[in-house]
Parts: C-alpha cells; sequence; structure tokens
C-alpha cells in the first residue's frame, strides 16, 4: 500500500465506500481516506488542544478506531466524517479533562477578562495566532463548537451528533464563544489590520 | 444600522474565521507514515482473521457438508419403500377380510365378559 498512489476512482469514491473497501483490504482506500480526513482532525485537534503532538495522537488513535470498525460499518447510517469528529471531540476532551482533573470543564465561566489579557499579549502576532490564543482561553466546549461550526463549517445537526448534546445546547455553545471571541478581539481591529471594515 | 448588517467587530471575527479556514495543516512525513503503517496493520490483521475462520472448513467438509441434507432425503425415501414392501406380508390385510361380503356378528366386537348385570336384571323384572 505504502506505494501505491490512490487512484482517481478511489479519489473520487464517497467516504463510507472507500470505507467499505478497506474492509475488504484495498490499502489505497486507506490512504485515500486518510489524505481527506487527516489533515481537518488535525486541525481540529491542533486548535482544541494547542498541542501538535497530542493533536497528532488523538488524530492517530481516531483512524485506527476508524480501521478497526471498518468490517461492521452500516451503510448510510452516518456519515464518515462525523463520525470520526465525533471520536476525535471525544479524544480531546479526554485529553483536556487529564490536564484539569478536578475541574468540571463544562462549569467553567466565560472568562472574559482572561480573553482580554490574551489578547492584549498578541499585539504583535499574526492574525490567525490571535485567533488561535483567543480560541484558547474559551472553555472547551465552547472551543469545540465554535471551530467546528465557523472553521470545519459544520452544520448545527452534525455538530450536535459529534459532541452528543442538542441542536439548541449547540447554538448555546456558539453564540457564547463568538461573543467571547468578539468582546477579546474588540479594540484589537487596528492591531490586527481591520480597522478600515465599516 | 439594518438587522443583516454586520457590525465591524463581526467582520473582523469573520475574516479571522476565513483566514483559519484557508489553512490546511500539512501531514508530517513521519506523522503519515504513522497513519499509513495503521491502517496496513489494521488490514493484516482483518486478512489474517478472515484465514483463520476459513482455513478449517477444506474442500472435502464442503462436500460432506453438501451431501448431509441430500443423506437424510435418500435414508427417508428408503425407509418408506421398506416399509411398503414389508407390511402386506405381516398379515396386516388378512385381518380386514372379514368385511368382503361374509356375515358377522356384532358380539364379535364385544368383550368376551358375561353381562351378569342384565340377566339379574330380566329375572326380576
Amino acid at each position: 500500500m505504502q506505494n501505491a498512489p490512490p487512484n482517481t476512482n478511489s479519489e473520487s469514491a464517497p467516504d463510507s465506500a472507500l470505507l467499505a473497501a478497506v474492509a475488504n483490504g484495498d490499502g489505497t482506500a486507506a490512504r485515500v481516506l486518510i489524505d481527506r480526513l487527516a489533515p481537518r482532525l488535525l486541525s481540529h485537534a491542533t486548535r482544541v488542544l494547542s498541542d501538535r503532538a497530542e493533536a497528532e495522537d488523538v488524530v492517530q488513535e481516531t483512524l485506527v478506531r476508524l480501521w478497526k470498525i471498518a468490517p461492521e460499518w452500516r451503510q448510510g447510517e452516518a456519515k464518515v466524517s462525523t463520525w470520526c469528529f465525533r471520536v476525535l471531540v471525544n479524544l480531546c476532551t479526554d485529553k483536556l479533562r487529564a490536564r484539569k482533573p478536578h475541574v468540571d470543564i463544562d462549569a467553567i465561566a466565560e472568562p472574559a477578562a482572561d480573553l482580554q489579557s490574551v489578547v492584549e499579549q498578541m499585539k504583535d502576532v499574526a492574525r490567525r495566532g490571535a485567533l488561535d490564543a483567543a480560541l484558547g482561553a474559551l472553555p472547551d466546549r465552547q472551543r469545540q463548537a465554535v471551530v467546528l461550526r465557523h472553521i470545519e463549517e459544520r452544520s448545527n445537526p452534525e455538530i450536535a451528533e459529534i459532541m452528543d448534546i442538542g441542536v439548541e445546547a449547540v447554538e448555546s455553545l456558539v453564540a457564547r464563544g463568538k461573543r467571547a471571541l468578539g468582546s477579546a478581539l474588540r479594540g484589537k481591529r487596528a492591531e490586527l489590520g481591520y480597522e478600515d471594515d465599516r | 444600522m439594518k438587522m443583516t448588517d454586520k457590525s465591524p467587530n463581526d467582520t473582523a471575527l469573520e475574516a479571522l474565521f476565513e483566514s483559519a479556514r484557508a489553512e490546511t495543516p500539512e501531514l508530517a512525513p513521519d506523522f503519515l507514515a504513522r497513519l499509513v503503517g495503521d491502517a496496513d496493520a489494521a488490514i493484516a490483521a482483518q486478512n489474517t482473521a478472515s484465514a483463520v475462520i476459513l482455513a478449517p472448513v477444506s474442500l472435502w467438509s464442503r462436500i460432506v457438508a453438501a451431501f448431509v441434507p441430500v443423506s437424510g432425503l435418500a435414508a427417508a425415501t428408503l425407509a418408506g419403500v421398506w416399509i411398503g414392501f414389508q407390511v402386506p406380508s405381516s398379515g396386516f390385510t388378512d385381518r380386514l377380510a372379514f368385511s368382503d361380503g361374509a356375515d358377522f356378528d356384532v358380539s364379535a366386537f364385544l368383550p368376551a365378559v358375561a353381562l351378569s348385570g342384565f340377566s339379574e336384571l330380566e329375572t326380576d323384572g
């Protein structure tokens, strides 16, 4: 498999068909799925965990679980990418809980003041750095929801499925997260090069 | 401001999101190698498991298994033929011959016990 480049048919096939091919021993299909899924999963995990090595670990574990479930995958019941994000989000949550084992992450209040201070420290960094820093100061579930909604561009029902919560809870998390980000970035538009956006 | 208008802050935030969306992380070669290695190992494990399941089922086992339902049907057929040939010689039909036009008495079908009770009733009456 290592030396076989993905063929054109595999690259245009839906994820579920590729997973069925993997279950039948097709290594090329697995490679296409890796190329398709891993970058987005890694992007999300890196933003949520703020640690590249940990992010790679959870992406690797997510895909290992995908290969294991491939033979029992039921076509049409779920999107492969949604299933992967669900596993990834849970693994990220486990990592975050392990960092602060005695804190209920859902009970953390919005740290608006901390966000402000974080952005204060980002005067000379690039826009992406500022966004990542502001995201990093959000409560974990708000951060996951905002990244899924506004960077991964997942729909609210899909995020609800990924995070195993209701659609209204997703809307609430995203709205609070965006409000906190907006508050953190307010007054920093000039530094980030947005002073003419009116 | 109209309801559909975005605040400058929203616009700035959306621009940041857009910038983040455009950024797709490159997979480091060693990380990609780990992912591909995992996939190879999983596929190899599945193939091994399939081989273990199929290995004990040899060609002869499959042939014998295919004859099991056929042999049951053949045995039932032979048993039916054997019964068909054996029963006539056992005298079963001879015992039914009394009905072939011959006269017979109903008492032949009654038990051989004396009906003494009835005879006493006849005497008293």
